[in-house]
């Protein structure tokens, strides 16, 4: 019946070969196992197929796509209560990295573990600094569109990405524990952006 | 400029939203300050290391073509629960009063011959061979049907895993095909009204661009029969004997071999179906 609807068909043949892998990395880095991220982006597909009547010609496809996905992977992040507590690195086959690296054993063991430190923070952030990060590192979208997609001020998505990198820096080279994360993420947050100096 | 200019702009910089006469002061200015040169460096860490991360984590092979044909799993499913609440309530009492349960034997007596070769004509006399007619079969279940869901076939989805492993509640062993670049999207447990379970594994290609699924239902030899399709035997490549026929309007081939009736249909060409059935021995 409907797979007689070519043009529904065609619309999602292009959304999957357009973002699946974006969405996936996405995923990844909030939900860690594999098989997670590929159920996010499944379902995040499944449900805007199904909405596909909602969608509005004319409005951002990309915005409206992202925003069930960020849903989804909110909803997974609900249900896996463990998540944090089950997520002993070993999710994230980091080996791929050394095994291209030029660096030396005992570099490439350093950076290994700065990775799975970084893959960890990730993670770990609160909601609202890791998707603005993840927007413009993983799905590369301007802050433009990154303060559209989260309805807040330009301002905001600067400081929320300057706080984010900030400590996800500092985890990477052990200055912080995951556990101090949310802590130090969300303190002194200057929501309005930029005013003040950024120091790392 | 002065440092504490510079640092608000950094982020900005690395992240291509400055103009260019402003990124170009930035730029100067971390040339010869290293405090501020710094900065910079600890965002391109950050964002070197997620680009590490991203490409030592792709998705697995066929992801494209796996998440295509899970949507229309989905969708599928859902126009059968659908279909579930507001017909089979209604309709339930009067199918089996006026003895549609039987629906999918009405074709049989008269085409059984054709259409199972391992079928035992002596029993037919006495106690009929009960079959599962393919044509309804696939008009109700098949992924790319054109037809009404049938309420005689009941679809229990089983997800990704390995369908032999559920060969004990099918009640046969079931015996996983193996198609060359396709594989497994999903199985499903199919139960009939005339009490017959058989198997559907859908099969999808790794291919780039080909989105159409191979269904490849499975029952104990004898069970599943063409009704209305004129079939042709055929030998294949492998020297197995074949049944091959059309089914609304996709190619169908139906193998019987070793107690098991195999059935592959899908839209793609025959002469493809065929050859990844029967690849060349
Ligand atoms: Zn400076
Ligand atoms: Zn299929």
């Amino acid at each position: 019946m409907f797979f007689q609807d070519t043009t529904r068909r065609k619309t999602l043949e292009k959304w999957v070969q357009t973002y699946s892998r974006e969405f996936f990395h996405f995923a990844l880095f909030r939900l860690r196992k594999h098989e997670d991220a590929e159920d996010a982006v499944q379902i995040t597909f499944v449900k805007a197929f199904r909405s596909y009547n909602s969608f509005k010609i004319g409005s951002s496809e990309k915005a409206w796509l992202y925003a069930i996905l960020t849903n989804t992977i909110k909803d997974q992040i609900k249900l896996a209560t463990n998540r944090l507590q089950g997520s002993s690195l070993d999710e994230m086959d980091l080996e791929n990295v050394l095994a291209d690296s030029r660096d030396a054993p005992d570099e490439a063991l350093a950076k290994k573990m700065e990775y799975e430190r970084l893959a960890s923070g990730i993670a770990s952030l609160p909601d609202h600094f890791a998707a603005p990060l993840l927007m413009r590192e993983v799905s590369d979208m301007s802050y433009k569109e990154i303060a559209e997609q989260l309805v807040v001020p330009i301002g905001t998505v600067m400081s929320r990405l300057y706080r984010a990198r900030k400590v996800l820096h500092d985890l990477m080279t052990g200055a912080t524990e995951i556990t101090e994360i949310n802590h130090t993420a969300t303190a002194g947050v200057k929501e309005d952006g930029m005013e003040g100096a950024y120091e790392m | 400029m002065k440092c504490d200019q510079v640092r608000a702009l950094i982020g900005p910089a690395t992240d291509n939203e400055l103009p260019n006469a402003e990124a170009a002061l930035v730029a100067g200015h971390i040339s010869d300050c290293a405090p501020c040169r710094d900065q910079w460096d600890k965002i391109l860490k950050v964002r070197q290391g997620i680009i590490d991360i991203s490409r030592a984590q792709e998705p697995n092979a066929g992801f494209e073509k796996r998440l295509i044909a899970g949507v229309y799993l989905e969708e599928r499913k859902k126009l059968r629960a659908s279909f579930n609440w507001s017909v089979v309530g209604i309709a339930a009492l009067a199918l089996i009063s006026m003895g549609a349960v039987s629906y999918i034997n009405l074709e049989k007596s008269k085409n059984e011959n054709q259409s199972v070769a391992t079928a035992q004509p002596g029993l037919n006399k006495t106690a009929p061979v009960e079959s599962v007619e393919v044509e309804s079969l696939v008009l109700s279940v098949g992924h790319h049907s054109s037809g009404q869901e049938n309420p005689a076939y009941q679809v229990q989805y089983k997800g990704k895993a390995n369908p032999s492993g559920f060969s004990v509640e099918a009640g046969f062993k079931i015996e996983p095909a193996n198609l060359a670049n396709y594989v497994l999207q999903g199985s499903d447990i199919v139960k009939t009204s005339n009490d017959k379970t058989l198997v559907r594994m859908c099969y999808t290609s790794l291919n780039k661009g080909e989105t159409d699924c191979i269904d490849c239902y499975q029952a104990p030899s004898g069970m599943l029969a063409f009704a209305k399709t004129s079939t042709r035997e055929i030998i294949m490549a492998n020297g197995q004997t074949a049944r091959f026929g059309e089914v609304d309007g996709q190619s169908a081939v139906m193998v019987s071999d070793r107690g098991l009736d195999t059935l592959y249909v899908s839209p793609i060409a025959a002469k493809r179906l065929l050859h990844l059935v029967s690849p060349n021995a």
